[in-house]
């Protein structure tokens, strides 16, 4: 990254009480930038939204906007907006109302007001239904309402939490396509807590990985899989093999779709024998779980710290059935070494 | 759970609506008796009302009634709101929480006298000002627990994107808490305006001489028998109360359906 960080997120730290919710957190991010926070709930993702946002304060810690102390700054006036997880709608308000309000209050001219509004509605594709009580609209709807009034005061950092958590699973993954298109058009920076991971990978340019109120790590999304820094990443991303050679006390993480079945082992690649014990069809592709022989003769899987079981991704349907004799077979190059 | 009841479930029900309402039955009835007399129907008449109009002491008494009963909705419900939500926001202590509560729980006699001392020992003058205050007091503590039970249904984080959104404090108090609370403070304030046209326990011990409300001025008629203008003039008093506490539970069912919504 060449560019200075727009947002600089230095040691914050929050507590409730006993519960520590964020223990200094670091992050930086960069102008234009679709960045999201992702972590299981309760890993202070969104006490940390909460704190760019103005709506929480920090107990330590500092952050900055292109330079400007950030917690200094009263919520109000944050060049910074939220999209709320319930979407936050005024019920008494009709579209139009919600989405003019931040720009009435920043006391604009009508005719600008106007104008911004019905750009917005467009923007998110609700053109004409400016009228409409909030009440009367669909979830999908509502989601579009609440971020174009989160865009139309044209922040310097758009924050949304869990933008897809309200919506059913056919048009969230529209709606994955269409807040990337949107940041992409409009130019702003995001900032997308989510638990699901899915979602944060098929969205984000970079992603930090939140556990107990701790940054695990912050990659992009090819390189929190290929390269994840620790087994809660390795095992929270996608789906992983844990392996605890003797050797040295480390740990390797093997995906799935690294490994093939019934194969020859090439020079110096692994290679383990098992029996299958389960096919999981998932259309594009199948998992097998193979229960990892431990008493073979060469002893490779008491070398290689095998787990008893071992997960191998397939292409599409396989011919492979539970209780068939089976190799496991993967390059040295696929391992990759992470922290416990 | 709604099951079907047998006869004799439907025999006790009538019974016990009958216990509730005849005696209003038998009031409204009356007031529409040519005769006048409780004993003979002398034929329907609405004469009563009619003679309402020319009798001084209770147009002087609901004049009265009507200045205490309106300066007490408006105090009771600002006061109450601002209490309910201060409340909601900032007390953590329960027993804070709790208390508020008293002088709607409390019995009307304690209040009553509590209230007339209080007002000697500080040589306040008696007449309608110490009554509005007195109704002030009794009916904020309903308005305070009607707002409190609507403000426990407002989402907070209306108030909170509207913040986001760049609005000050008291920008959102008026632009999205109040409209947020509407249903559940109109609904409080007809409680307040019911409650201080019939609240007669009160006034009594609180009010000076000269300026007897609405119930005060029934009851010093009554003293000599029931006069059929009466049983007119509480008919009316009946019809107030009854359009109002309907009005307030409209509003309070509106509440729900925004609510599920």
């Amino acid at each position: 990254m060449t560019d200075a960080p727009l947002l600089q997120i230095a040691g914050v730290s929050r507590s409730f009480g006993d519960v520590t919710a964020l223990d200094g957190v670091s992050i930086d991010v960069v102008e234009n930038e679709f960045f999201a926070l992702l972590g299981p709930s309760g890993c202070g993702k969104t006490t940390l939204l909460r704190i760019l946002a103005g709506l929480e304060d920090p107990d330590a810690g500092t952050v900055t906007l292109a330079g400007d102390d950030l917690i200094a700054m009263p919520v109000h006036r944050r060049p910074i907006n939220l999209m709320f997880q319930s979407f936050a709608l005024f019920p008494h308000l009709n579209v139009e109302k919600n989405v003019a309000y931040g720009l009435q209050r920043e006391k604009r001219p009508k005719d600008e007001i106007r104008e911004r509004v019905a750009e917005a509605l467009q923007t998110v594709g609700l053109n004409g239904l400016g009228r409409r009580r909030v009440t009367e609209l669909s979830g999908g709807q509502r989601q579009r309402v609440a971020l174009a009034r989160a865009m139309v005061k044209r922040p310097r950092l758009l924050l949304l939490d869990e933008p897809l958590g309200a919506l059913d699973k056919q048009i969230r993954s529209q709606m994955q396509i269409e807040l990337k298109r949107l940041q992409n058009e409009v130019g702003i920076t995001f900032i997308v807590v989510t638990h699901d991971q899915e979602e944060a990978m098929s969205m984000a340019d970079r992603i930090a990985v939140l556990r107990d109120g701790h940054v695990e790590q912050i990659a992009s999304p090819e390189d929190l899989f290929d390269r994840p820094a620790t087994r809660f990443v390795a095992e929270f991303i996608g789906r992983t093999n844990i392996f605890e050679p003797r050797a040295n006390g480390r740990l390797l993480s093997v995906r799935p779709e690294r490994m093939l079945l019934d194969k020859e082992a090439s020079s110096g690649g692994r290679l383990l024998t098992g029996t299958v014990r389960d096919v999981q069809f998932f259309g594009g592709v199948s998992h097998a779980t193979i229960d990892v022989d431990h008493d073979a003769d060469d002893g490779a899987a008491t070398d290689l710290g095998s787990p008893a079981t071992i997960v191998v991704a397939t292409i599409g349907s396989t011919r492979i059935r539970p209780g068939h004799q089976t190799t496991i077979t993967w390059h040295p190059e696929s391992e990759v070494e992470i922290e416990r | 759970m709604r099951g079907p009841v047998g006869a004799w479930g439907r025999v006790h029900l009538a019974l016990t609506y009958a216990f509730l309402y005849l005696p209003i039955l038998v009031l409204v009835g009356l007031s529409f008796n040519r005769s006048g007399l409780a004993t003979t129907w002398g034929g329907f008449s609405t004469k009563w009302y009619g003679e309402l109009r020319h009798n001084a002491d209770i147009r002087e008494g609901l004049r009265n009634t009507l200045i205490v009963a309106v300066g007490t909705t408006v105090l009771a419900t600002i006061l109450g709101t601002l209490l309910a939500v201060g409340i909601q926001r900032h007390v953590r202590n329960p027993v804070i929480e709790a208390v508020f509560v008293a002088p709607a729980v409390m019995p009307d006699i304690v209040l009553a006298v509590g209230l007339l001392l209080l007002y000697t020992l500080v040589d306040f003058t008696l007449g309608l000002t110490s009554v509005l205050l007195s109704h002030t007091l009794f009916c904020m503590a309903f308005v305070t627990a009607v707002v409190r039970t609507r403000l426990q249904h407002v989402d907070s984080s209306l108030e909170e994107a509207a913040r986001d959104l760049g609005d000050t404090a008291v920008g959102v108090f008026v632009r999205i808490t109040l409209p947020g609370l509407a249903p559940g403070i109109v609904a409080a304030a007809l409680l307040s305006f019911t409650l201080s046209l019939d609240e007669f326990v009160i006034a009594f011990f609180t009010n000076g001489p000269t300026t007897p409300t609405l119930p005060q001025v029934i009851y010093s008629n009554v003293r000599f028998g029931v006069k059929p203008d009466i049983n007119a003039l509480a008919s009316v008093l009946l019809l107030v109360s009854t359009v109002a506490v309907l009005t307030a539970q409209r509003f309070a069912r509106f509440t729900d359906t925004i609510e599920r919504q």
